[in-house]
C-alpha cells in the first residue's frame, strides 16, 4: 500500500527530548523502515511558539533534501507592520509548491476567531488548500465556529484522543469539511471499522505525529483493521492525495 | 515463520507466533461504545493473540465486586483466551483479604490489579495483597503514569518473589525513572502499555534492559489493540527480543506455559 504521512514535523524545537530525530535525513530513514513514502512536513518549532514565517524555513529545508517531503507552510495572523498578510504567505507557497497549512493557536498570543484569522481562512477557502490544526489548541467549541464561519474550508484534525468521539462525531456530522487524522492517537475501541461504517473512509487521514510519535502502531491499526483494502489505501493515502491534488495555487 | 514480523505488520497478516496481552480490560468506557467481549476476541483471533489477561473497568472505578465477577464470567465465556486479573483497594482494605480469596477459588484468575487510587502501593494498607500474591507465586499488575512508580518500585523491592509490572511505563516521555527502578529490582518489569507511541521509546528501553524486563500489553478496549500490537512489530528491535517482550518473559507466570 502506498503511504502519505499528513502530520509529521521536521527541524529543531526547544524543548525536544533527545532521543526524537529531527533532521531531514533521520527522517527519511524512518520513512523508510516504516514503507513510508512521502511525507507532508511541518516546522517542529512552529507549533510551540516559532514565528511564521522564518519557521517554514525548515519545511524548505527539508524538501531541498528530498522530494518525498512535501511542504506544508504555518500561517499566522500578525496585526504589526512588515509582517506577511494573506497574499504573501500565498505567494511564498506558490514559490515552494507548499500545498497545505498549520495555524498554530497558541493561548492568548493568537486565537481562531474570524476578526482575527479570517483573511487567512478566505485565502485557504479560495485556493481550497487544507488546514491542519492540533486539538489541544482548538477546543471543540473554537472548531465549531470556525468551520460555521467557513464551512467551504478543508480542515484536519490532529491529536484527537481516543476517547474524544462523544464530541467529535457531532461535528462531523455538522461539518463535512472536518477530517480527523489517526495522529496521535485517534485509536478509540472499535475502530477504524466503526468509524468508516458511519462516515466512510474518506474523512480519516494517516498521519502519524512524527518525529514526537512512531508511525508502526497507527499503521498497523489501519493494515490489521476489518475493512477492504481500498479503504485501507483512501486512509493511508489516498484522501491527502486527494486534498492536495484540489488546491488551487 | 519465514517472514519477519515486521513484514507481518506491513501487510496486515496474523501472526503465528505465541503473543500474550498482559494488560486488558472489559467493561463500559465514558463516552465510549467499546466492542463486545465476543468483538474483543475475534479481534485477538484476526491479530493472532493467543490469550489476554483482563481486569474489569466496573472494578477499576470502584464497583468491584461486579468488576470481578465480570471477569470470572468473561473466562467462563472464553476460556484458555482470557485469564483474569483480581482487583482490589487500599480504599476499601476490610474487602482485600476476602475479595481476593474469592477471586483466586476460581482458578481462571492469574494476578491482581493495582491502581493509583491515594495510598502508595507500599502503603501497609496493601501488605495484604503483597502477602498473598508472594504465598501463591503471583504476579501483580499497577498502573503508573510519568514516571510515578508511587512506592510500586518500593513494594517490589521488598517483595521480590512477586513479578510486578509496571503498566504505562514511559508514559509522558518519562523514562528514566522506570529504566532505574528496574535495573536496581530484578523483579521489575516494564509493560508497555500506553496509548501513545514515542519514537525510539521500545528501542531505547531495550538498549538500557535488554527486552528480557519489557512486557506488552493493550489496554484494550480503551483503545486498538492492533495499534498496541503494532508498535511492537515496528520497532528497530531483534524478531527475538520482540518475541520475548509478546509472550516468552511472562508467559509462564499467568500459567500459559510449562
Amino acid at each position: 500500500m502506498k503511504i502519505i504521512d499528513a502530520y509529521c514535523g521536521v527541524g529543531p524545537w526547544a524543548t525536544r527530548d533527545r532521543l526524537l530525530p529531527y533532521r531531514a535525513e533521520e527522517m527519511l530513514e524512518l520513512l523508510d523502515h516504516f514503507g513510508i513514502e512521502q511525507a507532508l512536513v511541518y516546522p517542529n518549532t512552529g507549533a510551540r511558539w516559532g514565528q511564521p514565517p522564518a519557521v517554514n524555513d525548515f519545511v524548505l529545508d527539508a524538501a531541498r533534501v528530498s522530494a518525498r517531503f512535501i511542504p506544508a507552510f504555518a500561517l499566522a495572523p500578525n496585526a504589526h507592520e512588515g509582517y506577511p498578510a494573506a497574499d504573501d504567505y500565498l505567494a511564498a507557497m506558490r514559490a515552494a509548491g507548499a500545498r497545505a497549512a498549520w495555524l498554530f493557536v497558541q493561548g492568548l498570543v493568537a486565537g481562531l476567531w474570524r476578526w482575527h484569522v479570517g483573511e487567512l481562512l478566505d485565502m485557504l477557502v479560495e485556493h481550497n488548500i487544507p488546514l491542519f490544526l492540533l486539538t489541544e489548541q482548538c477546543p471543540p467549541d473554537a472548531l465549531d465556529m470556525l468551520l460555521h464561519d467557513a464551512p467551504e474550508l478543508k480542515v484536519v484534525l490532529c491529536g484527537v484522543g481516543y476517547m474524544g468521539d462523544s464530541w467529535l462525531y457531532p461535528l462531523l456530522q455538522r461539518h463535512p469539511g472536518l477530517h480527523v487524522c489517526l495522529g496521535h492517537f485517534y485509536v478509540p475501541p472499535g475502530d477504524p471499522e466503526r468509524f468508516v461504517r458511519r462516515f466512510g473512509a474518506s474523512r480519516l487521514i494517516f498521519g502519524s505525529g512524527l518525529p514526537h510519535f512512531s508511525p508502526g502502531g497507527l499503521i498497523g491499526h489501519i493494515m490489521y483493521a476489518d475493512i477492504p483494502d481500498e479503504d485501507k489505501q483512501t486512509i493511508l493515502a489516498g484522501n491527502m492525495q486527494s486534498l492536495l491534488a484540489e488546491v488551487e495555487l | 515463520m519465514s517472514r519477519s514480523l515486521l513484514e507481518y505488520a506491513r501487510a496486515g497478516a496474523r501472526l503465528d507466533i505465541s503473543v500474550f496481552d498482559v494488560h486488558a480490560h472489559i467493561g463500559d468506557l465514558i463516552g465510549e461504545d467499546p466492542p463486545s467481549l465476543k468483538e474483543q476476541v475475534a479481534q485477538m483471533d484476526r491479530l493472532g493473540i493467543n490469550a489476554v489477561a483482563v481486569s474489569s473497568v466496573h472494578a477499576l472505578v470502584g464497583d468491584i465486586s461486579r468488576g470481578n465477577d465480570d471477569v470470572a464470567e468473561a473466562m467462563r465465556q472464553f476460556p484458555g483466551r482470557i485469564v483474569g486479573y483480581c482487583h482490589v483497594s487500599a480504599n476499601y482494605p476490610e474487602f482485600m483479604l476476602p475479595e481476593l480469596e474469592r477471586c483466586f477459588r476460581n482458578d481462571g484468575f492469574r494476578g491482581i490489579k493495582l491502581y493509583q487510587v491515594g495510598p502508595e502501593y507500599d502503603d501497609p494498607a496493601f501488605d495484604p495483597v503483597w502477602s498473598f500474591a508472594e504465598e501463591r507465586g503471583l504476579p501483580v499488575l499497577a498502573h503508573t503514569w510519568g514516571g510515578s512508580l508511587t512506592g510500586f518500585d518500593r513494594a517490589a523491592a521488598k517483595h521480590p518473589a512477586v513479578p510486578c509490572l509496571a503498566g504505562h511505563a514511559g508514559s509522558g516521555f518519562v523514562y528514566q525513572p522506570y529504566i532505574d527502578a528496574a535495573k536496581r529490582i530484578p523483579n521489575l518489569y516494564l509493560d508497555l502499555t500506553y496509548s501513545r507511541e514515542h519514537t525510539n521509546m521500545i528501542e531505547h528501553f531495550v538498549a538500557e534492559l535488554g527486552a528480557e524486563r519489557i512486557v506488552w500489553g493493550s489496554d484494550a478496549p480503551l483503545f486498538s489493540m492492533s495499534q498496541q500490537l503494532s508498535k511492537v512489530l515496528f520497532a528497530r528491535i531483534s524478531d527475538d527480543d520482540k518475541r520475548k517482550i509478546l509472550y516468552e518473559n511472562i508467559a509462564g507466570w499467568f500459567g500459559l506455559k510449562g
